[in-house]
């Protein structure tokens, strides 16, 4: 009887627990493998029968993967000569038929082009390609900014004829907004900021504008054309360019705090609106771009940014139309 | 994967192959920790523990009987080793309500459940617990149970009987709730 009964209690124990399975918590299998980690040392005592084994288990992958490799390599070089024979081919197919058709050559693109181009977006593309990519960006820029170039004729310099189009074209860079090469005044934000103080005091003091004059003088590659504009800044100028540029100094805080509190918890950027058009692009101090805008509305709140240093780049285009870079740093402050 | 290509890897220490053999026993393995211990987190680090045993020692593994059968095993000892510095103090401690004799066998409750019985199984104190687990659950006789853990054959077997005693009327208490 009693052994009985032990028999069936212990049996009654087994038999619950046999292949009892519980779940075990989340993250059991990291804290394993940080454990196999750091006591990696064991496995590789045996090295001989461990090597053979890693050997027999890695090695297929390792050749499957070669393998593959060299498929991609041999179709990839396959295509490659097909394509450059076609290639071949194909001019060999267009000398025939030039011959026919003497000359479309070199010199006659851009005729072609000129003939078609007065009105024609995508022509403008394909001339693009004859310049060199600050003046794609300038012109890609131009459309974003959706505001019409101020006609600044110049005499042109590199490229052949004057068609329309390709003056253009030569305004562009005297008012582009981002080329590199041309035009941008780059003023740093000190000393925008050392200009906007001595502007506070009077009415724009002559040495300031004629230091600002000389910069650009200095900068500006094809000032022939932006030097009537340089003078708008003086009491000279046409009537129309003069009470923006007068009153236009922008004051640029170097600090705002978008905590929510109603003061100073954007951007502001006084006397923005004063401008035609203006670009924005602010950037953490490991350079990247964290907000971009065209015509910014002095609205920016420093969305979900941690506090800290930022860069700032502010491009901005005159009534005259030539384009004025201001830099420096803001700090947001929560 | 197929357990033998699972159980080469893990031979050579490739990291994927053990995480496959984790996934695949873990579960079976906790269920036979939790036995052993008084909480869960106590067990998982019996289980991590003999996860590492069966990593080193996984080419002591001849092929003989069942790998899973092979893991219980180093699982049960881990666990005897993670008690091993107590053991000691285990057998010193007495239960000291369960007295009188067995009487009748109960009837294998059906619609217990199985972590109920881990609940009483883990009211054991610790050195009856052991050896409840190994002769009853795990199958070890007396003998073998009074080396492992370096105790005299008869404190194993009175161990035992105090063991079941007092699973025995927390059994019947059970049911009677039940009912």
């Amino acid at each position: 009887m009693k052994g009985k009964a032990e028999n069936n209690i212990d049996g009654f124990f087994r038999k619950a627990f046999e292949n009892y399975e519980a779940d075990s918590s989340e993250f059991i299998w990291d804290k394993l493998d940080k454990k196999l980690s750091s006591s990696e040392t064991p496995f590789l005592k045996h090295a001989p029968q461990a090597r053979k084994i890693r050997l027999i288990n890695f090695a297929k992958p390792a050749i499957k993967i070669a393998a593959t490799f060299l498929i991609i390599a041999t179709a990839a070089a396959a295509t490659y000569f097909t394509v450059y024979t076609v290639k071949k081919y194909d001019l060999i197919n267009k000398i025939f038929s030039k011959k026919p058709q003497p000359a479309p050559s070199e010199k006659q693109e851009p005729l072609v082009i000129t003939d078609t181009s007065a009105t024609e977006i995508k022509q403008e593309g394909e001339q693009l390609n004859v310049y060199d990519d600050s003046v794609a960006s300038i012109l890609h820029h131009e459309s974003l900014m959706d505001k019409p170039l101020k006609e600044e004729q110049k005499p042109s310099g590199e490229i052949s004829v004057n068609k329309p189009k390709e003056n253009k074209k030569q305004t562009i860079p005297a008012s582009g907004m981002t080329g590199r090469e041309q035009t941008p005044v780059p003023i740093q934000g000190k000393e925008a900021q050392d200009m906007q103080e001595q502007q506070s005091g009077d009415k724009m003091p002559d040495n300031a504008l004629s230091k600002d004059d000389q910069k650009k003088t200095e900068t500006g590659r094809e000032q022939a054309v932006t030097e009537p504009a340089l003078e708008n800044r003086q009491p000279v100028i046409p009537p129309q360019a003069e009470p923006p540029e007068t009153s236009a100094k922008l004051n640029i805080p170097n600090v705002f705090t978008p905590n929510g509190d109603g003061i100073n918890d954007r951007f502001v950027i006084e006397n923005l609106d004063k401008y035609t058009a203006n670009r924005l692009v602010i950037s953490d101090r490991s350079g990247k771009t964290v907000f971009e805008t065209i015509n910014y509305k002095n609205d920016w709140d420093g969305a979900n940014l941690p506090q800290g240093v930022y860069f700032y780049i502010l491009t901005v285009r005159e009534e005259s139309g030539r384009a004025q870079a201001y830099q420096g740093m803001i700090t947001i402050m929560r | 994967m197929p357990e033998k290509r699972i159980i080469s890897g893990c031979i050579a220490g490739d990291r994927h192959s053990q995480e496959l053999l984790f996934r695949k026993y873990h579960r079976l393995m906790l269920g036979i920790c939790l036995r052993y211990c008084q909480d869960k987190a106590e067990a998982e680090d019996i289980l991590i523990e003999g996860f590492m045993r069966i990593y080193t020692n996984i080419r002591k593994y001849r092929g003989e009987g069942s790998f899973e059968g092979w893991m219980k095993r180093v699982m049960v000892n881990a666990a005897i080793d993670h008690h091993r510095g107590n053991l000691k103090h285990y057998f010193h401690q007495d239960i000291e309500e369960v007295k009188g004799n067995i009487t009748g066998g109960i009837d294998p409750v059906e619609g217990i459940e199985v972590e109920e019985l881990l609940k009483i199984i883990r009211e054991l104190p610790e050195g009856y617990r052991l050896v409840f687990n190994l002769h009853a659950i795990e199958g070890y006789n007396h003998k073998e149970i009074a080396e492992i853990l370096n105790i005299s054959e008869g404190t194993s077997k009175s161990q035992l009987s105090k063991a079941r005693k007092y699973l025995q009327k927390r059994l019947k208490g059970l049911t009677n709730n039940d009912l």
